[in-house]
């Protein structure tokens, strides 16, 4: 490993340990909020919403050390390379938060809102239904940060406009599944059948297994391409 | 060490053609001087050739290795951008430290004597800096990485005179230690005369003029006198421009005069600096190229 190398790995892991610490921070403030406000202790529904912040929080570690990188002599395709060091720290942070969330769950005594749930009952032994959720959760955390990875990609070629028109068109999508929620559930409610194997067969979780590789393997593709054709600005 | 070779790039933006077909090569030590007025595809070269961004056509070759394909080579050249790419939460030391570990050979001793010629606290974060004192940053950073070829663009921004001249002190000492590539992009043409060995102007996106500097000064000349008798004097050489007082004239020659004429008493003889080579040039964009 040469002394760049060795350099840039350690530059990135600060980085995103920075960026970690900030999330953590910001995380525990909204939690705290969001329960002391709600009384209601959903633990489910709160750690869903922190992972989507993780998310779009944890995947700024790809826009800020691009530039600095490429000042101190890195080429596209090592940064593009050290970046899925930062894949693998935002999956492995996403999958603790999971884990919090587990156990959360079970002290709580709240049932799993993980869709793999639903899939106890296609198991008869129960250890293979723990392994699956594992595998399942392992998964699931592989595809949260490659959209994370292909979201942040995007964010940083977009210029400012572009990134004002991407914030905008999140929001419409959002009050446009609010507004027809109703008439887009069936729909949803079909392709996510498809997707989690909900078929009527039973329940079956390699579909979703396969699907969430794929798409995984899919954004970590766009992201690549993405970042290698950034260039600085003029 | 090797060459750096700029061979035929091309770049535009948004159908507005910033480089055409631009070729030059770079030896392995000087100080090269990169001119050209505003727009003019300086700062967008430069980029090109530290990979920073790609061009539409064309290619830079670094020890005949094509730099996009070579991602080890990235490392061996340096381009000082008018561009800020340091983090602006960043420290000065924190940034030092930081390239300091990129670099095997960072000349951290140096980088502490510059911090204390110009006054900068090591303290500071990047973004608080004033713009004089973030270029004073940038080319101390520059200075002391021990890159192959570094490029300079607008080095002297918002730096004032004191300071423009503690950097070309502070450039010498660098390049006497070690010698290397430097090429410098900047609009005080008078100031690096003196430092220059080798002389590009960027007109329109071609290179107008690649010719080291006392050849093309050496061809250049100021005809000054009564109008008449200068006209007469400087009829069939190559003409790049005139000023006229009452009915003095002063006439720039580019290329050799005429030996055949005899200098006449009135008229007098000089030579031309740089800078006003280059208001020249860039008006009236004559092709000189001594390749």
């Amino acid at each position: 490993m040469t002394t760049r190398t060795r350099a840039g790995i350690r530059y990135y892991l600060n980085y995103c340990m920075k960026v970690i610490a900030v999330t953590c921070l910001i995380l525990l403030a909204l939690f705290s909020g969001i329960a002391y406000f709600t009384h209601g202790w959903k633990a489910s529904g709160i750690f869903g919403t922190l992972q989507i912040v993780v998310l779009i929080l944890g995947c700024q570690a790809v826009g800020g050390p691009y530039r600095f990188l490429l000042q101190n002599g890195y080429s596209r395709q090592q940064i593009v390379r050290l970046l899925i060091l930062g894949f693998v720290i935002d999956a492995a942070f996403v999958m603790s938060l999971m884990t919090i969330e587990l156990i959360f769950d079970h002290f709580m005594a709240i049932t799993p809102a993980t869709n793999l749930a639903l899939y106890k009952g296609y198991f008869q032994h129960s250890l293979v239904f723990q392994i699956t959720i594992v595998l399942g959760y392992f998964v699931e955390t592989l595809l949260y940060s490659s959209i994370g990875f292909l979201f942040a990609s995007l964010w940083v070629r977009l210029s400012s406009l572009g990134k004002w028109l991407l914030g905008i068109i999140i929001v419409a999508l959002i009050i446009v599944f609010n507004t027809l929620g109703a008439t887009l559930q069936p729909i949803f409610a079909k392709i996510m059948q498809i997707l989690l194997g909900l078929s009527t067969t039973g329940a079956n979780p390699w579909p979703l297994f396969a699907t969430s590789i794929l798409l995984t393997y899919l954004c970590y593709l766009g992201a690549r391409q993405l970042l290698l054709g950034l260039q600085l600005r003029r | 060490m090797s060459t750096l070779k700029v061979e035929q790039i091309s770049k535009s933006f948004h159908h507005h053609q910033i480089l055409n077909q631009v070729s030059f090569e770079l030896g392995a030590s000087g100080i090269y001087g990169l001119l050209g007025r505003n727009g003019m595809g300086k700062s967008t070269l430069f980029k090109i050739m530290t990979n920073q961004i790609f061009a539409d056509a064309g290619q830079v070759k670094f020890a005949n290795m094509d730099i996009r394909k070579q991602p080890e080579l990235a490392a061996r050249l340096f381009l000082m951008s008018e561009t800020d790419l340091y983090p602006n939460s960043m420290r000065v030391q924190q940034a030092l430290d930081w390239t300091n570990k990129f670099y095997d050979h960072f000349d951290q001793v140096f980088a502490t004597k510059l911090l204390d010629q110009f006054g900068l606290a090591p303290h500071q974060r990047i973004g608080q800096l004033s713009t004089g004192y973030r270029t004073i940053f940038k080319l101390i950073v520059a200075l002391c990485v021990p890159a192959d070829f570094i490029f300079l663009d607008e080095p002297v921004l918002g730096l004032d005179a004191n300071y423009r001249d503690l950097f070309y002190q502070a450039l010498i000492e660098s390049y006497t230690q070690r010698p290397r590539t430097f090429v410098i992009a900047t609009h005080l043409i008078g100031e690096i005369e003196h430092l220059i060995d080798h002389v590009f102007i960027l007109v329109h996106g071609e290179l107008l003029v690649n010719q080291s500097t006392e050849s093309l000064l050496e061809q250049s000349h100021a005809v000054s006198g009564p109008a008449k008798v200068v006209d007469d004097y400087t009829e069939n050489v190559r003409v790049i421009g005139s000023d006229r007082l009452g009915g003095l004239k002063v006439v720039y020659v580019l290329g050799d005069l005429d030996e055949t004429k005899i200098l006449p008493d009135v008229v007098k003889l000089e030579k031309v600096a740089l800078q006003e080579l280059f208001i020249h040039l860039t008006t009236t964009e004559v092709a000189v190229n001594d390749n």
